[in-house]
């Protein structure tokens, strides 16, 4: 599923990445095996905060929705 | 000659400390990412240039700040390059040290922040870590200069022994199929572009896989670059990029593993602070209160000391009228120009300073990131980005570094945009302005409103010119939200201070030159004058014949239909090269006059020209107000505006469009009060 579907506060892995965000989102730690997990949305809906290999990581949905995921 | 030493890591890690550390200087230090967008030069020992750079995740710049720190390590070569790491997000630190590494270059490591690590039970078997990094690894609490001579001595120990850390550039392998490609690339590169960054043709090679786009660019106008774009094509899958980024992260895995243990459970103070911050309902409102109440507690805390300050003043005013003989030039000098008009200036010091107090301790919170993650949502809606509501919110400090922080913002539509509608929000130097004349319009209790209210405005113009900027003029597509929430922090009194100091010696720089030359030259201008008697220039003359005036009355016809005298004209003029000469040139002009209750009430009675009702004077004095918030904020500004843009163009609409917005609100202003009736 993609990302941005992923319920709140489910563990998950980064099965792919789309290419267009890969060059800005590979050094960040968004790479396909690692493990994922939604904490909140902003107050107005958009962006995300991901917890995302020990950080806090805030991304649009519009860019989750290019990052494929699974539950784990 | 002098060795470079480079500081490089990813945002908010702490260079600036280290470097400030190293150096002795006061560098801007913040908690939130993307604070220094320029390089900065400082010395160490004599015999070292320290340069601290801007942070960075990866090689590959995506903003101009990003480029800068790039462009330096890559080309210009510094002899050591210092990592700093952060020792609480040590994994992902790791992953621009693997870059570095591939540059294959000296290096040593800091691994800052360490005192949070601790809090945290993070355990770091540093030794390990050099032996696996291959390179030397010193911890640090930067803030508190722990570990900082360590960092000095091994420092001098690298240049000292002449073996520059050469054998920490022991390269990083991949694997095999990557290694394949890797050396086909740098054949290539050898046979077709032997001079293309022939000292790292490896790195030349690894980024021509990854598709870099600068080193593509690079490549592209070297001889024959572009036959080598094409034959790496032929065998390369268009993938290498993911599988380098992910072989690097199982290599820097496998190193935490064996370095690194921390408490996977621990909830941080962080984490309870966001949960209250970044509240589904509560986000918002609290956002409000914490922007309310940093006004409030700007003005209550300075008031008394704004008090003391001009009461102090008017004493020694009187003192010098007492003592000193009253038809000497210098007494004028002094009473006029320097008590009265750089004195008016002087009495909102506290106020200023409070400002930028209360901005240094919000920066240092780490509440800023916070605010855009809240607000990009809305920033969106505009056109803009999350990043670019952080350098409006520094725009209420001054507008200058407001729109020197734009540089990191990405995409470059998003980036004029910020640059051009950041002079609508208020900064320091207008608040005097408003301070003065602010209780004038619906009387003393409510000129927080007043002030509150201009705030405001500029806000909605700032939204509004950026939906006309981003629709009309810089369409594009808004760039991706990617922005780390980093920990908050217990700002502290050292750190706040200085920050607030930085910022307040750029002021006192400001009062000491700009102000104080203004405000003598206007008293020059004013104690000259035409003698009505014999039509020449004389010293000493009546106010009203002044040069001063004659420059009033000279652009006066411009604000005629604003029914603005020439006074006011005086104060908007001479306002263009700093904001807060607008006040200093009203103390000047008036000094000569009674009024017990005070400079505004003198100000608010010579406004207008002749025949304006009195009743319509408090839409005269708000539709001025409104105008000195949005004409040009100062000569600095445009100058500001013009090195970051580059363009001409830019520069003048900048100018332009704040005066004649400012001026259609001042005559709507007027007519809904009427001035004209
Ligand atoms: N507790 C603690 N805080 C630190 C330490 N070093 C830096 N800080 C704080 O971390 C924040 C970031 O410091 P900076 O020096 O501005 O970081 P930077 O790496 O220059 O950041 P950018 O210029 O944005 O890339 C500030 O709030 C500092 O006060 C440290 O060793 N311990
Ligand atoms: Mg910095």
């Amino acid at each position: 599923m993609k990302l941005s579907e992923l319920p709140f506060n489910t563990q998950a892995k980064i099965i792919s990445v789309d290419k267009k965000i890969i060059s800005r989102v590979a050094a960040m730690g968004v790479i396909p095996g690692t493990e994922v997990k939604i904490i909140r949305a902003s107050p107005l809906g958009d962006p995300l905060e991901l917890e995302i290999k020990n950080y806090n990581l805030s991304l649009r949905k519009q860019e989750c929705k290019l990052i494929e995921v699974e539950k784990i | 000659m002098s060795k470079n030493l480079a500081l490089i890591g990813n945002p908010n890690v702490g260079k600036t400390a280290v470097f400030n550390e190293l150096t002795g200087q006061t560098g801007h230090v913040a908690n939130w990412p993307g604070v220094t967008v320029e390089k900065k030069t400082g010395k160490m020992d004599k015999e070292f240039d320290v340069i601290d750079l801007p942070g960075v995740y990866s090689l590959s710049p995506s903003a101009i700040d990003e480029m800068i720190a790039r462009n330096f390590i890559v080309k210009d070569k510094p002899d050591l390059i210092v990592d700093i790491l952060d020792a609480t997000n040590l994994e992902r630190n790791l992953y621009l040290a693997f870059l570095l590494k591939e540059l294959e270059v000296p290096i040593i490591y800091v691994l800052n922040l360490m005192d949070v690590a601790k809090k945290r039970n993070i355990e770091v078997d540093v030794d390990k870590l050099a032996e696996l990094l291959g390179a030397p690894v010193i911890p640090t609490v930067a803030i508190k200069g722990e570990g900082i001579d360590a960092v000095k001595t091994k420092i001098r120990k690298i240049f000292s022994d002449g073996k520059l850390a050469q054998k920490s550039s022991i390269p990083v392998k991949y694997s095999k199929e990557i290694e394949d490609k890797i050396q086909r690339t740098e054949e290539l590169l050898k046979k077709d572009a032997p001079h293309f960054l022939s000292d790292k043709r490896r790195w030349a090679a690894i980024k021509l896989l990854e598709e870099d786009k600068e080193v593509i660019k690079e490549i592209s106008a070297s001889p024959n670059g572009i036959v080598v774009i094409e034959n790496v094509k032929r065998f390369a899958s268009g993938s290498e990029e993911f599988d380098l980024a992910g072989e690097r992260y199982n290599i820097i895995s496998e190193i935490i593993g064996q370095t690194y243990k921390r408490d996977k459970d621990m909830i941080t103070t962080s984490d309870i602070l966001d949960k209250i911050f970044l509240h589904k309902y509560f986000g918002i409102p609290i956002f409000f209160m914490i922007m309310w109440s940093m006004f409030e507690f700007t003005f209550r805390v300075s008031a008394p000391l704004g008090t003391l300050i001009e009461l102090g003043l008017g004493a020694l005013g009187d003192l010098i009228t007492i003592a000193w003989p009253e038809d000497a030039w210098y007494t004028s000098l002094v009473l006029d120009g320097i008590i009265g008009g750089f004195g008016a200036v002087i009495g909102f010091v506290p106020l200023i300073f409070t400002m930028f107090l209360v901005l240094s301790f919000l920066e240092d919170s780490g509440y800023l990131s916070r605010a855009a993650f809240n607000m990009d949502r809305l920033m969106y809606k505009l056109g803009l980005h999350g990043r670019s509501f952080v350098s409006l919110i520094l725009g209420f400090g001054c507008n200058i570094p407001a729109v020197m922080s734009c540089r990191a913002i990405e995409s470059e539509e998003d980036r004029l945009t910020t640059i051009l509608v950041n002079q609508n929000i208020s900064c320091g130097a207008r608040l005097p302005v408003y301070v003065l004349l602010g209780g004038f319009i619906l009387g003393d209790g409510a000129t927080g409103t007043i002030i509150f209210s201009l705030y405001f405005l500029g806000i909605v113009i700032a939204i509004l010119m950026a939906l006309f900027f981003k629709k009309v003029i810089f369409k594009g597509e808004t760039a991706p939200f990617i922005l780390e929430l980093g920990d908050y922090r217990m700002p502290t009194v050292k750190y706040t201070g200085i920050h607030m100091w930085e910022r307040g010696r750029e002021f006192i720089k400001k009062a000491g030159l700009i102000i104080f030359t203004v405000v003598v030259l206007m008293w020059v201008l004013q104690s000259i004058g035409v003698d009505p008697d014999t039509g020449l220039l004389a010293w000493g003359t009546d106010p009203e014949n002044s040069l001063l005036a004659g420059i009033g009355h000279l652009f006066q016809p411009l604000f005629a239909p604003l029914r603005w005298s020439w006074i006011a004209a005086v104060g908007i003029v001479f306002g263009f090269l700093a904001k807060e000469v607008v006040v200093a040139a009203f103390g000047l002009i008036l000094a000569g006059e009674e009024e017990p209750e005070g400079l505004g009430k003198l100000v608010v009675g010579n406004l207008a020209v002749a025949g304006v009702a009195a009743a319509a004077m408090p839409a005269l004095v708000y539709g001025y107000l409104v105008f000195v918030l949005l004409y040009t904020p100062c000569v600095a500004h445009l100058g500001a505006v013009y090195k970051e843009t580059g363009s001409k163009k830019w520069t003048l609409v900048s100018a332009t469009y704040g005066i004649a917005i400012g001026y259609i609100l001042a005559l709507i202003i007027n007519l809904i009060g009427g001035v004209y009736f």
